[in-house]
């Protein structure tokens, strides 16, 4: 059977570090970081932690969406409205014209965490939520919203989530199934998931140090992003901004929580995403690392760098400037990924200051004129989720 | 492209795991909701990791790991479905939020909680390094999951998956249900709440795994000739939608459930098929969102095993094909056909 390619045509963002790609972009060229102490997010936690929050409020979000909302969307829809007009309208086509959405999502309307409380408990009837706290309500609002769309599917595979939507759209388009598709993320930072992550022990109270010796966790961020995907016969003349041409999913079967010392899983995702590319290890240009500023993530996640790949190529993670956006993050760090290959440049951690002995691998500065052919993006998750994206430019 | 299922298990209100229930055995519940019947779980799941787990959890796992030991294979991808995820285990963690203010607390209650956890325990305790997948999409989280195997079989990228869906029932989403008026608020029984019509359904919850594979494993494979997902249609474009089907089913699994107006709906969509047998499931498995995955469990097992009757409702003849039609209260409709070999 043949396949067809798989192009991305269009993107949207929303993150702490601004609103649409361009702003993104921009803010993140320059190293700017949206991480900072939260103002609006209802946690008594931030006084204590650092957090990637979106400096808007709902209403502000409802206002910027421009068209008529229904109150039982949750900021985590309002957030993937916003990504996936800007995405439509920068790939230029219509809401009729999608064969459907599939979205990461880990909180949906849980970010209303004190009104799913009082409904849950059956002492205030009065939340238009109660419908909307499965993962799966904030896609089908989505979708709702665009007119209604064929397929609609949530994939939650926690911190993979996002990436694994993408893979799934890549799927359905390359084995002829879709044509036009929406594939992204969307996850609003709620008191449910600040609290799961503290009991853990994983947030910091500082800016998260990805791959550093001194690293203490993460700072919890939110975002939306998504992309059109489009099958090659469905391009007509016009010209996609990147291909996805790989992905591996694999289980690293060895903890709920904790990644395995050897990064097996990570190992067989990344050699799984190359396999399905028709490439080399040597071929990656640049590595959008999941590196998310944990002992164990980037302990294992290098392990599995230095498995693959006999000289590691350079590789950085996106978090130190937008935090780690869970469902999120694997769509957004696409977006940062697209948008290097975009502009020739790699924006990394220039104030790395401190190697992990045991690691033995420094993150790559910043580099300006560099051809990016190939970039791969990892995203890992709790239950051992992990998965990798490889990216190509279309110029090359 | 042909898709079979093979060994499969399945949790519910009625004694399926033991398939006892096939021999005619029946559970009697006449509380609001209607609770899995659930098994001994020892020969599959260790004592010490059985403490810790919540409802969805253990139902789920079992179910997969007796479709992995029956079957024998590594699979090359497991995906499960879910709507509200292990649900009790999220509420026991937001209980200890709002009773300790957001001080010192225990993660076990949220790391049971995520919505990945049985697809990704089943990976663990199987050792499968392979495709992994969770999806949830209401009453669809079940069919995508039909449909994300498909997608890899489509795409050479798998032969054996094992698919499954999983829901519990617990006080918290009885409690969502009643505001959105859901829930019969007379205690009946499934059987009677369909029998007897009234507003609101009775809930139930349970868990199906299946092992699916792109070619027949046996005899006994069961074909997944035909399914489709639809969201927001109406009666008539429903009705068109059942003119399309592939094969004329000789058996219905129907998807009414008691309430007034759910079953009002699918009677006008479903009028063209009204001179087919037809088995309401819902009566043996209450109403959730994923309860598809175990009608397509019955619809298998009554294709391979030739039954000619279910309690009251019987057929002439041996099924070739079934069509087990969903249809929840979110006006999400589901089309899944099932054929003999």
């Amino acid at each position: 059977m043949s396949f067809s390619r798989v192009f991305i045509t269009g993107m949207g963002a929303i993150s702490s570090l601004g609103e649409g790609v361009s702003e993104n972009f921009e803010k993140f060229k320059l190293r700017q970081k949206g991480i900072k102490k939260a103002q609006l997010i209802d946690s008594r936690l931030k006084e204590e932690f650092l957090f990637a929050e979106i400096p808007l409020t709902n209403e502000e979000l409802k206002i910027r969406i421009n068209e008529d909302v229904p109150s039982h969307f949750a900021r985590t829809t309002l957030l993937g409205i916003l990504a996936a007009k800007e995405a439509i309208k920068s790939a230029n086509i219509n809401r009729s014209d999608l064969d459907g959405i599939i979205m990461g999502c880990t909180v949906s309307a849980m970010c209303e965490t004190e009104n799913l409380y009082k409904n849950a408990q059956g002492i205030d009837n009065g939340s238009p939520f109660c419908d909307s706290y499965d993962i799966g309500s904030s896609a089908m609002e989505i979708s709702s919203f665009l007119g209604g769309l064929p397929f609609q599917n949530t994939i939650n595979t926690a911190c993979s989530s996002s990436a694994n939507a993408i893979a799934q759209g890549m799927m359905m388009i390359r084995c002829g199934e879709a044509n036009k598709i929406l594939v992204g993320g969307s996850d609003a930072l709620s008191k449910y998931t600040i609290n799961g992550f503290n009991s853990m022990m994983l947030l910091s109270a500082d800016f998260c140090k990805p791959f550093q010796q001194n690293r203490d966790g993460i700072n919890l961020g939110e975002a939306a992003a998504f992309f059109i995907l489009e099958s090659e016969e469905s391009l007509g003349g016009k010209i996609p901004l990147a291909e996805i041409v790989g992905f591996g999913n694999t289980n690293d079967s060895f903890h709920p929580t904790s990644i395995s010392d050897n990064g097996e899983g990570p190992f067989k995702a990344m050699n799984n995403a190359l396999k399905l590319a028709g490439i080399q290890s040597k071929d990656i240009s640049y590595i959008n690392a999941h590196g998310t500023g944990t002992e164990n993530n980037d302990m294992a996640e290098a392990e599995a760098l230095k498995r693959i790949f006999s000289t590691v190529p350079p590789f950085s993670s996106t978090k130190l400037y937008t935090g780690h956006t869970l469902g999120a993050a694997g769509a957004l760090e696409a977006v940062f990924s697209v948008e290097m290959i975009l502009n020739n440049c790699i924006v990394g951690d220039d104030d790395f200051s401190q190697i992990d002995s045991s690691i033995q691998l420094v993150p790559t500065k910043s580099e300006h004129n560099k051809s990016l052919n190939y970039v791969m993006s990892n995203s890992f998750g709790f239950g051992g989720n992990c998965t990798s994206l490889i990216f190509k430019n279309v110029k090359s | 492209m042909k898709i079979y299922l093979n060994e499969s298990a399945c949790i519910s209100p009625e004694n399926t795991f033991d398939e006892v229930f096939l021999k005619g055995e029946r559970v009697v519940q006449t509380t609001q909701n209607v609770h899995a019947v659930e098994p001994a779980y020892k020969p599959f799941i260790p004592l010490n990791v059985l403490r810790r787990m919540g409802k969805t959890s253990r139902m789920g796992i079992a179910t997969g790991l007796k479709v992995y030991q029956e079957s024998n294979i590594e699979f090359d991808a497991i995906i499960n479905g879910s709507t509200y995820g292990s649900n009790a285990e999220s509420f026991k963690f937001l209980d200890q939020i709002f009773k300790f203010d957001e001080g010192a607390m225990t993660p076990t209650n949220f790391v049971q909680s995520t919505t990945n956890i049985v697809a990704s325990q089943l990976a663990l305790m199987t050792n499968n390094y392979n495709y992994n997948s969770t999806n949830s999409s209401k009453a669809h989280s079940f069919e995508n999951c039909l449909h994300e195997a498909s997608m890899l079989l489509k795409n050479e990228l798998a032969n054996n998956v094992l698919v499954g869906a999983v829901d519990e029932i617990s006080v918290y989403t009885y409690h969502l249900f009643s505001i959105l008026k859901w829930v019969r608020e007379d205690a009946v029984t499934p059987k009677n709440a369909i029998l007897n019509k009234g507003a609101g359904f009775v809930s139930g919850e349970g868990a199906a795994f299946f092992h699916l594979s792109k070619f027949p494993i046996s005899n006994d494979s069961v074909e997944i000739s035909y399914f489709k997902t639809f969201s927001n249609l109406n009666s008539s474009d429903l009705k068109s939608a059942l003119k399309k089907l592939p094969f004329q089913p000789d058996l219905i699994l129907s998807p009414k459930n008691g309430d007034n107006d759910t079953d009002e709906f699918i009677d006008s969509f479903m009028s063209d098929l009204n001179n087919i047998p037809s088995i309401n499931f819902k009566k043996y498995f209450g109403e959730f969102p994923t309860v598809s995955g175990l009608s397509v469990w019955l619809g298998q097992k009554i294709l391979q095993k030739g039954l000619t009757e279910l309690d009251e409702v019987k057929w002439n003849k041996i099924p070739k094909h079934i069509l087990i039609v969903n249809h929840f209260v979110t006006n999400q409709t589901s089309f899944i056909l099932l054929s003999c070999q």
